[in-house]
């Protein structure tokens, strides 16, 4: 009984400390946005500026879903865990600049946008298939 | 049978006529039922805690704080129901809080005008309807409602309890949980930032009245004390730690003296020079690393210029992928893609554009590929990155996407796309 009394007492110290967990927020200031989303494409590399567009659709700029492209920067955007931003069917969460054209094609004579809704600022990625 | 089983063999379930007890038979030991009763209220405590965890997300509850957003500019339908509106551009979408909290409910959203919320007060005594409206006030969270009501006694009282909970949403342009700066020159220092221009410049007076009145309750956005988790961190990294890159000189036909804007990656914020040719422009500054403004040398003569960007980090000289800007005394206007046909297409179908200035076709240009030549119609099927689409199990059948389209003419491409929807 009094093995058992404490391994209760320190199941729960571990809950009460585990309910006081040391973080902190802030808010995300614009022109960060926040945003989310599932991309559905293998990536598209962008030839005039080393990054990445994807399709994400999902894509939860808001709590409405809607659908459209993001592009990662691997200069710029920071990664999170698990570090494998826009593949397919993993879920992503993070912030972005919306309106930020940072996929460019070389296309002949000069290069043009691949429209993007935004470009990521970071991001985390989940599991393929994960929620 | 079945309670027997489940509980521990000290405990007995009894049967008595109409209802069913249950019975503890054995020893009390009082150590034993505070430990249990402990464990217990610790397990309850866990899983509420692990539910508002969830639901606040990480952080817990974020600070209230307040944004104005700009509705001229939305097009979309449900506009009304839109209450921030981050950018002028009336391409963005409308936003809505994530997360309703008691000054960002569903209810506030979709609130009926305030004739139909005054009428359901209608057919009460004096008192009843004051009270009725009263409440719909703050339940509304509208000072107009309380505007209705005329004893001075019942109106005080009715703004009393709106202010006491937050504040009046009947102009529908506040709110989100998280966000922004309350007053102009607030410390968001980024660049060229419409954002923030958005924000400032539509604070009303009333808005600011509010705010001022409940300090405290509102406060102001604090950004991440680790640059890298701004969106100046974004463009510092962009460029201060990358060589430059040059994306596009625009607009593509210019007169010698005028103005462009050049886009890329890796500008500095000082020290970034266009070459037309041979010939510097004079020493560009750039906000955010991705684009500099700067002047065509007016000793430049016409011709077709291969364009380049120097700045201390290196040049953006490129014999692979070259990028051209014409000088000419007589530019002409840029393509503008006014219709697509038909709006939703199959991805296997065929697209026509339509617009102004399109003479001198040189390629169309969508999220999905592009053709050169002077066709203004496009086979979605051939484009380069349609079978990214068509070919992922990620994109579901009967889905659609809206695709962006740009028109190449021998003056430049198109400033704005146009978009298309392919239902997949």
């Amino acid at each position: 009984m009094k093995n058992f009394f404490w391994k209760s007492s320190v199941l729960i110290t571990s809950m009460v400390l585990f309910m006081m967990p040391p973080f902190h927020s802030y808010a995300l200031v614009p022109p960060l946005l926040s945003w989310g989303g599932y991309p559905v494409i293998t990536p598209i590399p962008c030839t005039c500026s080393a990054s990445l567009w994807s399709w994400f659709a999902p894509l939860y700029l808001s709590s409405a879903p809607m659908t459209g492209p993001m592009v990662y920067v691997p200069e710029g955007t920071v990664p999170f865990p698990n570090y494998t931003i826009t593949m397919p069917g993993a879920p992503h969460l993070g912030a972005y600049l919306a309106g930020v054209q940072a996929c460019w094609m070389y296309a002949g004579t000069g290069c043009f946008p691949l429209y993007s809704v935004g470009v990521m600022a970071f991001a985390g990625v989940g599991l393929p298939g994960g929620k | 049978m079945f309670l027997n089983i489940v509980l521990c063999s000290r405990w007995q379930y009894v049967r008595r006529a109409s209802f069913v007890r249950v019975r503890y038979t054995g020893d009390v030991n009082k150590k034993n039922v505070l430990l249990w009763v402990g464990i217990s209220i610790a397990v309850v405590a866990f899983v509420f805690f692990v539910f508002w965890f969830l639901w606040n997300g990480l952080g817990g509850t974020p600070s209230q704080n307040i944004n104005v957003g700009s509705a001229q500019n939305n097009t979309l339908s449900n506009s009304k129901d839109c209450i921030v509106w981050q950018f002028d551009d009336s391409t963005k979408p409308c936003f809505r809080p994530a997360k309703p909290t008691a000054t960002t409910t569903s209810t506030i959203i979709t609130a009926p005008s305030l004739p139909a919320l005054v009428s359901r007060c209608n057919g009460l005594s004096v008192i009843e309807t004051d009270e009725c409206i009263s409440t719909l006030a703050v339940e509304k969270q509208s000072k107009s409602l309380c505007d209705v009501l005329t004893k001075p006694e019942a109106k005080k009282s009715c703004l009393g309890g709106i202010v006491a909970q937050g504040v009046d949403l009947v102009d529908r342009k506040i709110v989100d949980t998280k966000i922004p700066s309350l007053v102009p020159d607030a410390p968001i220092s980024t660049g060229n930032n419409t954002a923030s221009q958005a924000i400032t410049t539509d604070m009303n007076s009333f808005m600011q009245s509010e705010i001022a009145k409940q300090v405290g309750k509102y406060q102001e956005a604090v950004s991440h004390p680790d640059p890298r988790y701004t969106a100046d961190g974004f463009y510092n990294r962009v460029a201060d730690k990358v060589a430059p890159s040059l994306f596009q000189v625009s607009p593509y036909q210019v007169r010698p003296g005028g103005v462009v804007v050049v886009k890329g990656m890796g500008f500095q914020s000082q020290g970034n020079t266009l070459y037309v040719g041979d010939t510097a422009s004079l020493s560009a500054e750039s906000g955010d690393g991705m684009s500099f403004t700067t002047t065509i040398p007016p000793s430049v003569s016409e011709g077709s210029y291969n364009v380049y960007v120097k700045n201390s980090r290196g040049s953006t000289l490129s014999t692979e992928r070259p990028i051209h800007i014409m000088v000419t005394n007589s530019p002409k206007p840029l393509p503008k893609i006014t219709s697509v046909e038909p709006s939703v297409v199959s991805p296997d179908g065929t697209i026509v554009v339509r617009g102004d200035s399109l003479s001198g076709l040189e390629g169309l240009y969508t999220s999905v590929g592009w053709v050169l030549g002077s066709s203004n119609s496009i086979n979605l099927k051939s484009l380069q990155y349609m079978k990214n689409f068509t070919e992922s199990p990620y994109v579901k059948s009967g889905s659609k996407f809206k695709f962006a389209v740009y028109a190449k003419t021998d003056a430049g491409m198109s400033d704005e796309p146009f978009f298309f929807e392919v239902q997949f």
